[in-house]
């Protein structure tokens, strides 16, 4: 068949420019939030492709797989294979799908300039497995559904199973469907693996279940129950525990050099800024550490932190001052302690983070910025007090930050 | 005379246009219409049984002229039409859409459903009454149109290639069909089998290009060519549609 | 009538008309996210404004059912039939949708019925300019260009809330364009396709 002719009769071709301004739509303001890490931009880029070209070209397929049962391909005796009619079928379809990615994909890359790295190919590939699962979904039941009911069921039902997990709990749900915008990652996050693992599961359930569904009818009815519940079954457990978000924490990527006998360690992304980072981060540590009379750090780092190495962020566009009042702050317990009747220590968290940044060297104004003035002058108050008492109260405003029964102490005490 | 249409203009679109001034008046009896592919049979036969309003022009049966409201009803009423294409309707049986065609044709629910046994009975699908339309095979499917166009006992009937993709056995048993219909009312027939026009048929219309080349008895017709039967009447429509061209 | 009513579908149309209803009243008031050109609004759209698009596409199914060609040229008002069925869908839905925004079961209750008008309305004005089985195509575009482009106009009315007259009087011209469109006792121009 002339290919003119072959794309003049898809849906391929009206499909194409609406996925396509959609996806860029999705995309819009995402690009301008972006972390400096190309696994955020790779995660927006596959998500808004779910997004916006999932449900187009389910509905695409719905009409694709309508209009060949209507020309009653099913029922003949072809000579080719299912899956080479089914591929010339929706070729159409998912070529205009991989040139909408392959064009956010560009855009991406003029966004990420300078950053170094590359698309995470396992995110993109779980993403286009969802797209690819849908449009065979969609194509599935275009043999079975006239068009006109066809075509609006599996692009609402497809944007439904899409976009709406978002909005309700369980959590676990959301982490199913493949669209995971805005679910994951600043640099110091990857995204999980199992998370992945399952949507892709999931979705090549529904691909499997949908081709032999097409391919065999109703006598294959079997499998499309079982296939996609053995792969829920499969996917569940892996997101089962998951929070809102999908990011864990980053340990691999990290370049470090030594700086004034001090190993200082950023995240690859931000190697053109570690000398800067270094210049303000280890003198900082060093006052902060005679303060507060703590060990000075072996390693000072954006990765995880702990045994002798303190964490720090420099990300673009900050400057010394805030670099050094994360570094501060870092010491700070990481999360509060789930306390039944009221946590009294509460208090003490931005009192005690204006101290330490102070110490550390941090400028006023963006102490009383991140901390607040009020804040600013309680830590002032404690500053000109002896070394001894400075640290007793910082001591014991850590134990309160970290305890449920242990008030904090405000500077009036002695 | 059964339906005759008077200065008919008629197109799908204003670039194209099936008929400019079309001028005919169906002989009496079994007419076979032919033509080349694209010539206008259908939509002559669309014409004449109301489905389209012709652009300029009448279309009249008995005086009656689908046109006008008051008339309309009463020319639908006497006019059968089987289109080109029969669709089985999901959920109904085969009795069940023939009773409905019989409905819409103004007849009674009662008297419908009557009829449909009988209108069945004639196409020879009385067996298969009580079973589903969407199971009927082409030929079944072809004679449940009949069977639609025969229930409300219409003056004409109009059958749009009713014989196109059936074997000939099949072809020759519809043609019975077609010859104890035509016995009592007139019948125009669209189609491109010619091998047995001399044997069903009483007169010919052949439309080329939107015009009509011969309209008159079918001795006529093979008038030039001899009495050879199927082969006088390729040799004649050879010869018309050529002397068009 | 029993015939036709069985030809067109009746009883599935009435069927996933109850279910709409159904789901409207369960989860009608939850959104789902969506991008907003107007950027103020992230909530994204009431799933009670979504819904309709399936009802509509399922009695847009039915009005095409039966026997067309038969029909066109039957002898009993085929057409005044469709256009019956159609109203008393939608007057229907519109009575129940206005039972329960009054009684304050559901606000979007009257949007969703006001929204299955419009989108029938749609979905044959689609059938009969373009063709019949893209029918559904026409709203379902018009449901995500408004819901992404927003805004408070008349032409948004597929996401205005019950209370916008002005919304329910483009979905009833929307209808009434629709309902134009059904096969007339002889074929026009426009539905010779």
């Amino acid at each position: 068949m002339p290919i003119q002719r072959w794309l003049r009769g898809s849906a391929g071709r009206y499909a194409f420019p609406l996925m396509t301004v959609f996806m860029f739509y999705v995309l819009g303001d995402g690009m301008e939030v972006l972390e400096d890490n190309w696994l955020s931009a790779t995660v927006l880029i596959s998500s808004a492709g779910v997004l916006a070209i999932g449900p187009a070209c389910a509905a695409a397929g719905a009409w694709e797989g309508a209009r060949l049962a209507r020309g009653g391909v099913g029922a003949g005796a072809e000579v080719r294979r299912p899956v080479a009619i089914l591929g010339w079928s929706l070729l159409p379809v998912l070529g205009g799908a991989a040139v909408s990615l392959l064009a956010a994909l560009v855009l991406g890359a003029f966004v990420m300039a300078g950053v170094p790295g590359f698309p995470d190919p396992l995110v993109l590939a779980a993403g286009m497995i969802v797209i690819v699962a849908w449009t065979l979904a969609g194509f599935s039941a275009g043999r079975f559904l006239h068009p006109v009911i066809g075509v609006p069921l599996l692009l609402v039902g497809t944007w439904l199973w899409l976009a709406y997990p978002v909005a309700i709990e369980p959590f676990w749900l959301r982490h199913l469907t493949g669209n995971n915008l805005g679910f994951c990652c600043e640099t110091d996050s990857v995204f999980p693996g199992h998370a992945l693992l399952a949507q892709a599961a999931l979705a090549i359930a529904l691909a499997v279940a949908a081709f032999l569904m097409w391919a065999r009818g109703r006598t294959a009815w079997w499998a499309v129950v079982c296939v996609p519940v053995v792969a829920a079954g499969v996917a569940f457990p892996l997101v089962r525990d998951m929070g809102p978000e999908a990011q864990i924490p980053r340990t691999d990527g990290l370049v470090c050099a030594p700086w004034e006998g001090t190993e200082v360690c950023v995240w690859r992304e931000r190697e053109s800024r570690l000398a800067d980072a270094a210049r303000v981060a280890v003198p900082a540590a060093r006052r902060l550490s005679a303060g507060a009379k703590v060990p000075m750090p072996g390693r000072v780092t954006e990765g995880p932190a702990g045994g002798g190495a303190w964490g720090f962020s420099a990300p673009p566009g900050a400057d010394g001052g805030e670099i050094v009042f994360g570094l501060a702050t870092n010491l700070l317990p990481a999360a509060p302690p789930a306390c039944p009747g009221g946590w009294p220590g509460a208090g003490a968290y931005e009192p005690v983070s204006a101290w330490l940044a102070l110490t550390a060297g941090a400028p006023r104004a963006v102490v009383s910025r991140r901390a607040g003035e009020e804040n600013v002058r309680i830590a002032e108050a404690v500053l000109i007090r002896p070394p001894a008492g400075q640290v007793r109260w910082l001591r014991d405003n850590l134990a309160a930050l970290s305890r449920c029964d242990v008030p904090w102490r405000e500077v009036t005490s002695p | 005379m059964p339906i005759s249409l008077q200065g008919c203009g008629f197109g799908y679109r204003r670039d194209s246009i099936v008929f400019t001034d079309l001028d005919l008046s169906f002989p009496e009896g079994r007419t076979v219409l032919l033509g080349p592919n694209g010539a206008g049979k259908s939509t002559l036969l669309g014409l004449a049984a109301s489905l389209f309003r012709p652009d300029r022009g009448r279309v009249s049966c008995q005086g009656l002229d689908p046109a006008r409201r008051r008339d309309r009803a009463r020319y639908r009423a006497l006019v059968g039409w089987m289109p080109q294409c029969v669709r089985p309707l999901p959920g109904l049986t085969v009795r069940e859409q023939v009773g409905y065609a019989g409905w819409l044709k103004g007849m009674s629910r009662r008297a419908a459903w009557r009829g449909s046994l009988a209108a069945l009975e004639t196409v020879e699908l009385g067996s298969l009454a009580d079973r589903s339309c969407a199971r009927l095979s082409g030929g079944q499917l072809r004679r449940l149109g009949l069977a639609q166009t025969l229930v409300h006992d219409a003056a004409v009937i109009l059958l749009d290639e009713p014989t196109a993709g059936l074997d000939p056995n099949q072809r020759h048993r519809f043609d019975e069909i077609v010859t104890r219909a035509g016995e009592d009312r007139h019948v125009i027939v669209s189609t491109h089998q010619i091998d047995n026009v001399t044997e069903t048929y009483d007169s010919v219309v052949l439309l080329d290009e939107g015009r009509v080349a011969y309209a008159g008895p079918l001795a006529g017709f093979t008038a030039a060519t001899g009495d050879r039967g199927p082969e006088s009447v390729e040799d004649a429509y050879r010869r018309h549609v050529a002397q068009e061209v | 009538m029993r015939l036709w009513l069985r030809a067109h579908r009746a009883a599935r149309v009435s069927v996933v008309l109850v279910v709409t209803m159904a789901l409207v009243v369960v989860v009608g008031d939850r959104t789902v996210p969506l991008p907003n050109l107007a950027g103020a609004d992230p909530a994204g759209v009431p799933i009670a404004l979504v819904l309709p698009l399936l009802a509509a596409a399922v009695l847009t199914h039915g009005v095409q059912a039966g026997l067309p060609d038969v029909e066109a040229t039957a002898v009993r008002p085929a057409g005044a039939y469709l256009t019956g069925l159609v109203i008393a869908t939608c007057a229907v839905s519109a009575s129940a949708a206005l039972g329960l925004t009054v009684a304050g079961v559901e606000s979007h209750g009257f949007a969703a019925a006001r929204n299955l008008a419009g989108f029938t309305g749609l979905a044959l004005l689609g059938g009969a300019v373009w063709r019949h089985d893209a029918a559904s195509v026409l709203p379902s575009a018009y449901l995500f260009a408004v819901a992404l482009a927003g805004g408070d106009s008349w032409w948004a009315w597929p996401v205005d809330p019950s209370s916008a007259v002005s919304s329910l009087a483009a979905a009833l011209t929307a209808l009434a364009a629709g309902l134009a469109t059904l096969p007339s006792p002889v074929r026009s121009r426009l539905s010779r396709r």
